[in-house]
């Protein structure tokens, strides 16, 4: 057994006394099972003449926790013709501090006015006793952590009255007072929060590389009913080249590593929504289209009888 | 956790912090991304973790310093971006403040160059990051309709006893140099034309405000100088237009109240008007 | 001191001149045009979020550096009529009092 293959007995008893199941969460509406991509206004122009082949549009709601003007004027513009995704990455899940109830409240607010298909967050935190450090830092994979991050994912949920994924971070290092496999966390943190995944194969291919494990084994542990996204972006190179560290930099095409790993994990669990992430070194809209066709060939070749993330979940 | 400390690259880590709670480790975390010393990092990493915790160091500050560079443009155009990015380094360790958004980061910058050196050589330099926030902060505030001259159709002749509520997204910024020059000096396109031109406009040294207003999704700046400064001032403080004009008349006996007057409801400042009742 | 007719004229004749000042109205629906001059956003959106960036790219704090953009550039004309060109420093002289 490798340290990543997961002992879940434990967790898939629902009457086990450290399964602390919260109450129903309602899901959520569910995104299209195709490729979408991360919303950049310099794209709008090209999205709102013809945003073939992409269906949906992920943003970070932080960008929008303004009280008005051009940016949420744009996102209400986007909503009308798309299915858009929040997906968060100030909520500091993975913190040890109490959620920031003004940032919840204005969470619960965007959810209220664009009833996004999806919402989700980070395994991570971004701030400390007021210091905002504006970066996903990583979680110790602890009971204590993984207790606290679960009472979490219960508030936010209870918050905004949808069931939210959290996403797998990226790793540049382990932390040494982690005490069990990152796959571990995760589950457990799905299952006795209710919460399903967002399975970045990116940040596993990036972590395996930077901490040396076989990306294939996190990727086929991971239970087909809790996946209800999955994101795709590029890395480089750290220009530090007598480490051999991977940056997860969104800047460049989705490497072929990485789509070999996408085709693993969908070929499995059957066509998901997936996000293209591309954030730095934003390419033109046509470089971008072409990275959500690639994708969304890779769904269509997979058997049609597959099961959607909501149809899992109902189940 | 028994040390709040980071360790330093070449030190000898003296405990384990992380075998403690939770909170000690994030502390310790925090304390060593804010260390004076770029070569902190927590204690308890080994040799290859505690590189690689650079990569977290070098995203959060040039996360924070691109942030500043992008709310406070004229000031980086003005010292450079290097000079800007040291100055935006020594910052982000001074501010504490957590916006909902990274969009409204940067709050306190005008303060902090205030009490800066770089004020000796540069003494607009905290005016003109006041400006750039007021610019951010009516971009984004809220959406509300503005009035225009037609809105006043019928109140011709009794335009002395109007009170205005302002738009949310106004601000007024005023300060003894010439802000508003210097700030169109600096604007992308202008400093285009220039290079097309005749070089670099000549800027008139003296004491501007300007007054920022956002009726719909483009901020608009109107400068304002001497007495049309206080007028706006009334104005903006709920007093009727004609106290407004005699305050900014005790001020300057020659104010012209016609084009300051046309300027400010052109601009979308005011978001609705009542007939004043009673003094003021 | 200008009587009570005096100003209605000349608050009368503003609105006049604002109403021909088209410039307030006619940008309700050029979003998408303007929008790109106020995002101030990080690339990656806040916290940089999931994208890093170099290790190396990180420059220590000791530094001694002066301003060196378009401060430099700039010409002021001063109240008394003279015209002063460089670098601040030099305009320090005739600088009003803060």
């Amino acid at each position: 057994m490798t340290a990543l293959q997961t002992n879940l007995n434990s967790c898939n008893d629902l009457n086990h006394p450290q399964n602390r199941i919260f109450k129903n969460v309602p899901p959520s509406a569910g995104l299209p099972r195709r490729a979408g991509v991360g919303f950049k206004a310099e794209h709008a122009s090209d999205v709102f003449e013809n945003a073939d082949p992409v269906s949906w549009f992920e943003v970070h709601p932080e960008n929008y926790m303004v009280a008005g003007g051009p940016r949420l004027k744009m996102l209400s513009q986007l909503r009308e013709k798309f299915d858009i995704s929040l997906h968060g990455v100030g909520l500091s899940l993975g913190g040890w501090e109490p959620l920031d109830k003004a940032h919840l409240a204005a969470l619960r607010a965007l959810v209220d006015r664009f009833e996004p298909a999806q919402v989700s967050e980070h395994i991570a935190w971004s701030g400390h006793e007021g210091k905002y450090l504006a970066d996903l830092l990583p979680t110790p994979l602890t009971t204590a952590s993984l207790r606290h991050l679960v009472d979490a994912i219960d508030q936010v949920q209870n918050a905004i009255g949808q069931r939210i994924l959290i996403e797998n971070p990226t790793s540049y290092l382990a932390l040494p007072q982690n005490s069990m496999p990152e796959t571990d966390f995760i589950l457990q943190a799905a299952r006795q929060s209710g919460c399903g995944l967002l399975i970045d194969v990116n940040n596993i291919f990036i972590s395996a590389h930077n901490l040396g494990f076989d990306g294939r084994d996190y990727v086929d542990v991971l239970p087909a009913d809790l996946i209800g996204e999955i994101h795709l972006a590029g890395h480089e190179q750290d220009a530090d080249t007598s480490d051999n560290v991977l940056i997860d930099t969104h800047s460049r095409p989705v490497s072929d590593p990485v789509w070999a790993l996408y085709r693993r994990l969908v070929e499995r669990i059957g066509a998901t929504p997936t996000l293209i992430e591309w954030d730095n070194d934003v390419p033109d809209w046509h470089t971008l289209a072409r990275e959500a066709r690639q994708a969304n060939a890779i769904l269509d070749g997979l058997d049609a009888t597959a099961a959607t993330f909501s149809q899992r979940a109902a189940s | 956790m028994r040390t709040s400390n980071p360790a330093h690259v070449g030190d000898l880590p003296q405990t384990d912090f992380m075998s403690g709670p939770e909170d000690g480790f994030h502390r310790t975390f925090c304390a060593a991304l804010m260390d004076q010393d770029p070569r902190a990092y927590p204690a308890g990493l080994d040799g290859r973790a505690a590189r690689r915790f650079a990569i977290y160091r070098n995203n959060v500050h040039r996360g924070l310093q691109d942030a500043l560079a992008a709310a406070y443009p004229v000031v980086k155009s003005l010292v450079g971006d290097t000079f800007f990015y040291r100055l935006a380094g020594d910052y982000i360790r001074t501010e504490n403040h957590r916006p909902p958004s990274l969009a409204l980061y940067g709050a306190g910058f005008s303060v902090f160059l205030a009490g800066h050196a770089v004020v000796a050589t540069l003494p607009y330099l905290p005016d003109i990051a006041r400006l750039e926030r007021a610019w951010l902060e009516a971009l984004h505030a809220a959406d509300a309709s503005a009035i225009t001259a037609a809105s006043l159709a019928g109140f011709e002749d009794r335009l002395a006893l109007l009170r205005f509520f302002v738009h949310p997204a106004v601000r007024l910024v005023a300060s003894q140099f010439p802000i508003h020059a210097i700030w169109q000096a600096n604007q992308a396109d202008r400093q285009q034309a220039e290079q097309q031109n005749n070089g670099p406009a000549q800027i008139l040294y003296r004491a501007e405000a300007v007054l920022l207003a956002r009726p719909y999704y483009t901020v608009k700046l109107v400068r304002l100088e001497g007495a049309g400064v206080e007028f706006a001032r009334q104005l903006l403080a709920g007093q009727r237009v004609g106290a407004a004009y005699e305050a900014a008349l005790a001020e300057d006996t020659h104010f012209d109240v016609t084009p300051v007057f046309a300027q400010l409801l052109a601009s979308g400042m005011f978001g609705a008007f009542t007939l004043g009742q009673g003094g003021g | 001191m200008k009587n009570a007719l005096v100003l209605a004229a000349a608050l009368s004749a503003g609105l006049t001149m604002a109403a021909a000042d088209a410039s307030a109205a006619g940008d309700q629906e050029k979003c998408f045009g303007v929008s790109l001059a106020g995002q101030n956003e990080c690339a990656a959106g806040p916290g940089t979020t999931c994208a890093g960036t170099s290790k190396v790219d990180y420059q220590g704090n000791s530094w001694k550096l002066v301003p060196a953009g378009t401060c430099e550039e700039m010409t002021f004309t001063t109240a008394d009529g003279r015209t002063v060109h460089g670098s601040l420093t030099k305009l320090d002289r005739d600088l009003p009092e803060m």
